[in-house]
């Protein structure tokens, strides 16, 4: 399990929460229907989550 | 999706493996005998055609597309973000620079140590399969997502194995040379751009430009990671 993990995430925690977030956040302005925002939305939570990923210890 | 630039995504990521699989393949032939390197590496290729055969079109037949969409990108986001992560960390000083030479030489000693033949034929086995899982996945998911074409994704990892075993032939030496963190960064960016377009897709989200939507994801995270390194670079000390 853990092995899988790490083969997926490689250590990081952050990344799994950010992209819970990502698909909140598309979820929500999708069925809210404000389209125009939801692509750009999500896109940006994604480079978030990239972003502060960073500040993890390298694995 | 343009078959080629599913292709071409699939040969870039799997030459990445397959750099690391011959590597190793090396190593094995030269302190074993290439008999048994070549004979653990055609068995897991073989392993890993069957797995690429039976999985994918069977992903495609009993899985609605929009949730296949969902989870491969996701996946692929999953996983590009562990490459990206690493090469901007190597980029920035923040983690050492992956070293084939190093791999090369470790592999060597330690097989160097033990007699066994069976140990060879373990090894390259090993490697390609492990290395090849890699791929398998890549090439399951990008063909997947795309709703159906294995055969583009295929040709891409395909091309790529051939290509990296040509190059191993010719130099008879490990990648030593090969960017390799330049590869896993661009491999990293495609990775999470396609995962970022097609979990969009999966969730409904209608992309402004369609296709050439991809385009404009690249060039967001391509310049989010140039400033990433940048800020890396100035925050954080260099790794030793």
């Amino acid at each position: 399990m853990k092995a899988a993990y790490e083969f997926l995430i490689g250590n990081s925690l952050v990344t799994p929460i950010g992209l819970a977030i990502a698909v909140a956040v598309g979820l929500v302005l999708v069925h809210a229907k404000q389209l125009a925002y939801a692509g750009a939305s999500f896109t940006i939570v994604l480079v978030a989550t990239l972003a502060v990923s960073l500040f993890e210890k390298p694995s | 999706m343009h078959p080629l630039l599913l292709a071409g995504t699939a040969f870039v990521a799997s030459a990445v493996e397959a750099v690391e699989a011959v590597t190793i393949v090396l190593a094995v032939g030269y302190t074993q005998g290439w008999a048994s390197a070549l004979r653990g590496a055609a068995w897991a290729s073989i392993a890993l055609a069957g797995i690429i055969v039976v999985a994918g079109p069977a992903l495609v037949r009993f899985v609605p597309l929009a949730m296949l969409q969902l989870f491969i990108g996701l996946f692929l986001v999953l996983f590009g973000f562990t490459w990206l992560r690493k090469a901007i960390w190597r980029s920035s000083g923040r983690k050492a620079l992956h070293d084939e030479s190093a791999i090369f030489a470790r592999e060597l000693k330690a097989l160097q140590s033990v007699h066994e033949r069976r140990v060879g034929f373990a090894t390259a086995f090993n490697a390609v399969l492990v290395e090849g899982l890699e791929v398998a996945i890549i090439v399951i998911t990008l063909g997947a997502a795309a709703g159906g074409g294995f055969g583009w994704a295929s040709l891409g990892a395909g091309l790529a194995g051939l290509v990296v075993i040509a190059v191993a032939i010719v130099l008879r030496r490990p990648f030593s040379r090969i960017p390799e963190n330049t590869m896993k960064f661009v491999v990293g960016l495609m990775l999470v751009s396609f995962g970022t377009y097609w979990s969009g897709e999966g969730l409904h989200i209608p992309w402004q430009f369609g296709d050439a939507t991809l385009v404009a994801i690249i060039a967001v995270y391509l310049l989010a990671s140039f400033a990433m390194v940048a800020w890396l670079r100035r925050a954080r000390p260099r790794a030793a």
